[in-house]
């Protein structure tokens, strides 16, 4: 009996494990995107990303909606860290995406341009309002609107309309800085 | 050109690609490795199977403990029993057993929402409520003895029937934008995004600590 019973716990954890490593594969890529493209940090993202997973790791079970839960807790842990940290969300600075990106190694025309788009991309999404950003960034990853209603905590009903706000200001906002530029 | 209002953004998610750094290579076991799993198959055992475990195994000692020649445990059993028999016969609370469905309901997790109001329906004198901030991103409500059933719907979760000496513990996001506790009709605690509004005693762990039994003085608002 009890060899019966331990090998149907281990056919439970194993499907788990089974479920959890789908769950991961799905979106932990994306999840850290989102947090890259927040933060500016890709450490901090790795970091909260990881985090959130390990959560869902040891909660045992999957939620009914597993991405959405792991926006939530991911959005959570952000807010979280930059309370901790006591620092303000900030731009990414040319010294810092110029770092990242020296992989590249395009013709220095390019570089240039390219290093101007991130700077007025960064300088965009610093000027939309909190919830339109993160809005914004999740639906360029994928996430449905039914998980990026649980997961930023809004009524479904409103997302489109509100991605809609997101996609225009963003527009503008970018023309605007274009503008400027000129 | 696009128009604001396309309903597709490939241009926008083209514009946000430039940030991109590279993926870092993380996998599924190396999570599970970090969660504290150290082997990565048949290692980890869910908390719910654990439970299952245990009683089929307690169950089964029992009625080992049960059958075998000699055990005391029948003539427990029969004294036991004899004993409830002789017990005055109580009146049968709500049809499907009340105390039951009590002693099954003694947690629940909640999703916060915009708005939750946490009410106890009645106010219960020794009885207290502790709350606790934490990072999760549901409200957790237990009742550590299984006093209390739990009824939520859209932005509101009642919780009834938790007596002295239940203390029911309460854990809020600190994400959470608005969470309100009532206990004997009055506000006893609100969070208010970052603020908290309560008379209640802070414990020295940052814990909230409201007894349940609404003072004679207090104005319910």
């Amino acid at each position: 009996m009890q060899g019966s019973l331990h090998d149907s716990l281990g056919e439970t954890a194993a499907s788990f494990q089974e479920q959890f490593t789908a769950t991961f594969d799905a979106n932990f890529a994306r999840l850290y995107r989102v947090l890259d493209r927040l933060s500016g940090e890709p450490e901090l993202a790795d970091d909260l990303a990881q985090e959130a997973f390990v959560r869902l790791y040891r909660r045992g079970s999957l939620p009914d909606a597993p991405a959405a839960w792991l926006v939530s807790v991911a959005m959570n842990l952000f807010r979280n860290a930059r309370a901790s940290q006591g620092r303000r969300r900030r731009l990414l600075t040319l010294a810092r995406a110029a770092h990242a990106h020296a992989d590249a190694s395009p013709a220095p025309d390019e570089a240039v341009v390219a290093e101007e788009t991130r700077r007025r991309v960064c300088a965009t999404l610093d000027g939309m309002p909190d919830r339109e950003r993160r809005l914004l960034l999740l639906q360029a990853e994928g996430f449905s609107y039914r998980e990026i209603a649980a997961g930023l905590e809004l009524h479904e009903a409103s997302i489109g309309t509100l991605l809609a706000r997101a996609r225009r200001l963003f527009r503008e906002e970018y023309a605007g800085g274009t503008d400027d530029e000129s | 050109m696009m128009s604001p209002d396309d309903d597709t953004m490939p241009d926008v998610i083209a514009l946000l690609q430039t940030l991109d750094h590279p993926v870092p290579p993380v996998t599924a076991e190396s999570v599970m490795i970090r969660a504290g799993a150290a082997a990565p198959a048949r290692g980890r055992v869910p908390p719910l199977a654990r439970w299952a475990a245990a009683i089929v195994l307690a169950a089964g000692a029992a009625g080992v403990a049960y059958a075998l020649p000699g055990s005391p445990v029948p003539r427990w059993i029969a004294a036991l029993t004899s004993r409830l028999e002789a017990r005055p016969e109580r009146q049968p609370r709500e049809a499907g057993g009340a105390a039951a469905r009590a002693r099954e309901s003694a947690g629940i997790a909640v999703a916060p929402g915009r708005d939750l109001v946490i009410v106890f329906s009645a106010s219960t004198p020794g009885a207290l409520a502790r709350v606790t901030l934490g990072d999760g991103a549901e409200v957790v409500v237990r009742s550590p003895a299984g006093g209390a059933t739990f009824t939520s719907d859209a932005g509101r979760l009642l919780i009834q029937g938790p007596g002295a000496p239940d203390t029911v513990t309460i854990e809020i996001p600190r994400g959470a934008r608005r969470v309100e506790i009532r206990a004997g009709g009055a506000r006893v605690f609100l969070k208010d995004g970052a603020s908290i509004d309560t008379g209640a005693a802070r414990l020295g762990d940052g814990d909230f600590e409201i007894p349940l039994a609404r003072p004679p003085s207090q104005d319910p608002r």
